[in-house]
């Protein structure tokens, strides 16, 4: 094949090369006056808010519009189905010439999914976000303001709590559809060969440790975490928050090699090496533990609220309760996320996009959905409607150690570079101290390349 | 001279036991390795047919207690499978179509015709065989995306008309056609299209065959392309659904009986053109 | 001229529209890669021009000097071991016994099978718990103590690259089983008539022999290794702590997840550089072939 090669041909390499440059400046010059001209079409929309503030707009015939929606596996698929289609019937048949698209997307890469889907002009009309991708998409002007279309009913019935976390420099973004609660679970069934039963479990950091200790003293896997994952859902974050520690302090600096930062890490490390969590832990994601637990493998799991309500939890051969948040030197913190509808700068008809999702949203509909999903609503009028399900009266009771960090638009990447760090921490290749300094310098750097781009687009 | 026989027969007999020794050594590994061939497919599919959430070391793990099709009921019932494979054969039979024609019909023009800038343009194909397909998926991404092709076929149906290497393995295989067949056609008057259309077509039916498999096989299996050119889930081919699959839930069974039914299509094409992928390897070395 | 062009009608109506394809689908994004690398280009925005900065960052980060040097690894860790075991297959399907064309074609099946299937199962059977199959045929067999497989950083790569080996052999197999059955058999004979035994056959014959083949098959597995994607995606996502982040990993995930697509471009120009150097050396060094006869 190679012989087809000789050296005069490469003055051929080098004008073609330089052709294809040429032709690349002279065709993304032209499509970045389009771009530029795009920009300054969005912004206006945002800035001028010339649709109607609610309303009926059944008075003129209406062009026809599809609706796309994403959303996420919440719960059980065919439930899910079930109850969003009858939405989606009830909304077309309230709007003639209207149709309603809603995709189910997986978890993974959702953000980058979206990102991509919106830079393409491929974007839906509104998708469920949990806050701190929703404050990343704000930051980045993805999403549009929903003040002008939030009604009075909603003002009163949501908690405030949820329109306050779902806020960019004082603008709401998101209508909120449940609230996620993260708890701890014990098998007690391998709990009781050390002595412990349901009224007895761990309630702090330290005697959640000693009950580590006492269940490797019988050869049992105490805790698993999903260190490879989000550091939300693996609980790391939890632990940092309750001994008062973030990875950004509340003006923005990066702090995740500060003191607190570090204890923290050194402790996961330490219940590594002792082999308190699985040897896997290091590299496990997708819901691994989870499956750990489920199996009877481990003791003890940092999970969410929302599995309470599956089969899975439901067929388990073993006993099993809710534990109190553990308490750390400043209190005991569980993730509390708030999953809302956002609309994006995509759509193109905004005011309708938002009438189905008050529809979604409304009593009835929310009830259902959380009821089927396991998460709670975020309107006040909504009784407790999970009475019959084992475990979640604990849950309501922990909703004062519910919490959520302020996001960093840079957040998910900075994710990264923390877990690596843990990584690097926990397979010993660095100490804590180095691995954290350098997550941080990584972190200083993802910031300043998004306050780069972000001074360039003004 | 009884003597020489006897020793003869004895050499003979003991050439033969060495022999037959070195052949029970030789189907030994042949088997041992067999073995720990299968052992990855013998897992996949014991562990679909199991309860299991996670994989441990035990009996059970080959001989189901309760072999159940429970996890492969709940796939079919949950999942776009069927729109996965809809979407595999798509974005691969199609441009197998293509590509036949056109490479057979480039690869008869480097082989058997003269033109001026002849050598020239194929060095040009020929230095593009060097570029990983890597290199150019960020350009590529962002021209899909402003054509708006993102998330529909056509981002892998009008690129994968043709395809450099095969019109490659086309070209050496039609110059081996001997030249007085093509100049017998045309003093008998025909032009290049009946040329091309009745004589090279048919006569290059296995290369087509061995081309069209390798060929289908690896756009089957593709990743990368498929993972980046979609965004959202009813267009991902199987692999990437079965990507996500394995993504969305920690599940042993459930992981399994994914892998399983997305590796059936695999078996099948496997079983049913074995030939073509042994003998199109060593022609083109291209690996699945 | 016109004459000219009904002549050549069939060529002209094939390659024009096949020259344009070629120049939008694969000469363009050359170049138009090159020009995304001068910018800080992500998905949305304006792009902003930022030179040759890209450029520099790329040779002071040291992610990129960590991800190239995971890749060198990765290829010491499989090139010689795949050979090895491909040898070894071909040279037992080439005894010609009984069934060796079924175990061709079951120690083909890898091959075809998609690399994110066998992933699946193998991220379960190197579970680096004591329960995990492969650490309780280990201590079964061999007594050792539990390993920790992909959740150590310098096994993680080894595991990797042994589902990689693990896939390939197959394919190695056919190669040198072709090389095999291309050499003259007059050779063997006057071995066998001086007496030499299989394995001196073997050492001082047939590897020399096949020098051409080994070769060709070494530079192919460099360029397949520097290619490596999907293992790093499905078995460890890259990690832990960067260990498995091959480059073609690293290019993906600054791309695709931190949406940074001019410093991915030029990271995806050093390698198509690295490519290119090792596909010249494929040239000079074939060039001076072996040549049987005589």
């Amino acid at each position: 094949m190679m012989k087809y090669f000789a050296s005069r041909h490469v003055k051929l390499v080098i004008l073609i090369l330089i052709f294809t440059l040429a032709s690349s400046i002279l065709s993304t010059s032209c499509s970045k006056d389009q771009s530029a001209t795009d920009q300054s079409a969005t912004s206006d929309n945002q800035l001028s808010g010339n649709q109607p503030a609610t309303g009926d707009n059944s008075a003129e015939p209406r062009e026809p519009y599809e609706i796309k929606m994403w959303v996420f596996p919440l719960g059980d698929s065919a439930k899910q189905k079930e109850i969003f289609d009858g939405i989606v019937k009830d909304f077309e048949a309230q709007n003639s010439n209207v149709t309603v698209n809603i995709q189910t997307m997986p978890w993974s890469n959702r953000e980058q999914k979206l990102m991509t889907a919106l830079a393409a002009h491929r974007g839906p009309d509104t998708v469920y976000m949990n806050t701190d991708i929703l404050l990343q998409f704000a930051y980045n002007n993805m999403v549009l303001p929903l003040d002008e279309y939030i009604t009075e009913e909603q003002k009163n019935d949501f908690f405030e709590q949820a329109f306050k976390v779902n806020s960019y420099e004082g603008k709401v973004y998101g209508l909120p559809v449940l609230q996620e609660m993260m708890t701890y679970i014990y098998n007690l069934d391998i709990l009781k060969e050390i002595g412990l039963d349901e009224g007895t479990l761990p309630s702090t950091f330290d005697e959640f440790e000693t009950m580590l200790k006492n269940l490797k003293a019988k050869g049992k896997t105490g805790f698993s975490m999903d260190l490879a994952g989000s550091l939300r859902v693996s609980g790391y974050y939890a632990q940092l928050w309750s001994e008062g520690g973030a990875p950004f302090s509340p003006d923005g600096k990066v702090t995740i090699n500060d003191a607190i930062n570090i204890k923290v890490l050194e402790r996961i490390k330490r219940w590594y090496k002792a082999g308190y969590l699985p040897q896997d832990a290091v590299t496990m994601n997708d819901n691994a533990s989870l499956g750990k637990f489920l199996a009877g493998d481990v003791a003890s799991h940092y999970i969410s609220a929302g599995n309470l309500v599956t089969e899975d939890l439901k067929n388990v051969k073993f006993n099993w309760a809710i534990g109190p948040i553990l308490k750390g030197a400043a209190g005991g913190k569980a993730d509390y996320a708030i999953g809302s509808f956002c609309i994006t700068k995509d759509s193109k008809d905004p005011a309708l996009v938002y009438k189905f999702l008050d529809l979604f949203t409304n009593k009835e509909n929310l009830t259902a959905i959380n009821k089927f999903s396991g998460y709670l609503p975020p309107r006040k009028s909504i009784p407790n409607i999970f009475e019959d399900v084992k475990g979640y009266d604990a849950v309501l009771g922990q909703l004062d150690c519910a919490y959520s960090e302020p996001s960093h638009p840079a957040e998910r990447q900075v994710m990264s570079s923390i877990i690596a760090a843990i990584q690097a921490a926990l397979t010993e290749s660095k100490t804590p101290e180095q691995a954290l300094g350098d997550a941080a310098k990584d972190a200083e750097d993802t910031l300043q390349k998004y306050k780069d781009i972000k001074d360039a687009q003004q | 001279m009884c003597l020489m026989a006897v020793n003869k027969l004895n050499r003979g007999m003991q050439l033969m036991s060495i022999l037959n020794l070195k052949k029970i050594a030789i189907y030994f590994l042949m088997i041992m390795l067999a073995v720990i061939f299968v052992f990855p497919f013998m897992i996949m599919l014991g562990g679909s047919l199991n309860n299991r959430t996670v994989l441990v070391a035990s009996p059970s793990m080959w001989i189901p207690e309760t072999p159940s099709l429970k996890n492969y009921r709940s796939i079919m019932n949950d999942e776009l499978v069927l729109r996965w494979l809809l979407n595999s054969v798509v974005i691969s039979a199609i441009p197998v179509l293509t590509s036949i024609i056109i490479c057979c019909a480039v690869g008869f023009i480097f082989a058997k015709k003269r033109f001026w800038g002849k050598q020239v343009l194929f060095w040009m194909f020929m230095a593009v065989l060097m570029i990983p397909s890597q290199m150019t998926l960020i350009p590529r991404y962002i021209m899909y995306s402003k054509f708006n092709w993102i998330d529909t076929y056509w981002a892998f149906l009008v690129p994968g008309i043709w395809s450099v290497m095969y019109m490659f393995l086309m070209r050496q295989f039609i110059s081996t056609i001997p030249d007085s067949l093509l100049d017998a056609a045309n003093i008998d008057g025909c032009g290049d299209f009946r040329v091309f259309a009745e004589m090279i077509l048919p006569l290059c039916r296995s290369a087509i065959a061995t081309v069209a498999t390798l060929s289908f096989v690896s756009k089957w299996n593709d990743f990368m392309n498929p993972l980046i050119f979609t965004s959202s889930d009813s267009m991902y081919n199987m692999i990437v659904g079965l990507a996500s699959m394995l993504q969305k839930t920690g599940n042993f069974g459930i992981q399994m009986a994914s892998a399983v039914v997305t590796f059936l299509p695999t078996l099948i094409l496997f079983i049913a053109f074995q030939r073509y992928f042994t003998e199109g390897i060593a022609l083109s070395g291209i690996k699945g | 001229m016109l004459k000219a062009i009904r002549k050549n009608s069939f060529i002209l109506i094939v390659l024009i529209p096949i020259l344009i394809h070629f120049l939008i689908f694969e000469i363009f994004p050359l170049g138009f890669s090159f020009y995304i690398s001068l910018f800080n280009w992500s998905l949305v925005g304006n792009h902003e021009f930022v030179g040759l900065r890209n450029w520099i960052d790329l040779f002071q980060d040291p992610l990129v000097g960590k991800s190239l040097l995971v890749t060198f690894k990765f290829a010491v860790y499989y090139i010689l071991p795949s050979m090895i075991i491909g040898m070894t297959l071909a040279l037992l399907i080439n005894t010609k016994l009984k069934f060796a064309n079924f175990f061709k074609e079951l120690y083909f099946l890898p091959v075809v099978t998609s690399i994110i299937i066998l992933a699946s199962v193998w991220k379960w059977i190197f579970v680096g718990d004591k329960g995990g199959i492969v650490n309780f045929l280990l201590e079964t067999l061999f007594g050792t103590k539990n390993q920790k497989f992909f959740s150590d950083e310098n096994m993680a790569l080894f595991i990797t690259a042994l589902l990689s080996i693990y896939k390939a052999c197959g394919s190695l197999m056919i190669y040198f089983y072709a090389g095999l059955k291309g050499l003259p058999s007059s050779v063997f004979e006057a071995a066998k008539i001086d007496g030499a035994n299989s394995w001196k056959a073997l050492t001082k014959i047939t590897l020399p022999l096949l020098r051409p083949t080994i070769l060709y098959i070494v530079i192919i597995s460099t360029i397949d290794v520097l290619q490596t994607f999907e293992s790093s995606f499905i078995l460890t996502g890259g990690g832990p702590n960067y260990a498995t982040t091959t480059i073609v990993y690293h290019i993906y995930k600054t791309a695709f997840v931190n949406m940074d697509m001019g410093y991915a471009s030029s990271m995806a120009y050093i390698l198509f550089i690295i490519i290119l150097i090792i596909s010249l050396i494929q040239y000079k060094v074939l060039n001076k072939d072996v040549s049987y006869g005589g």
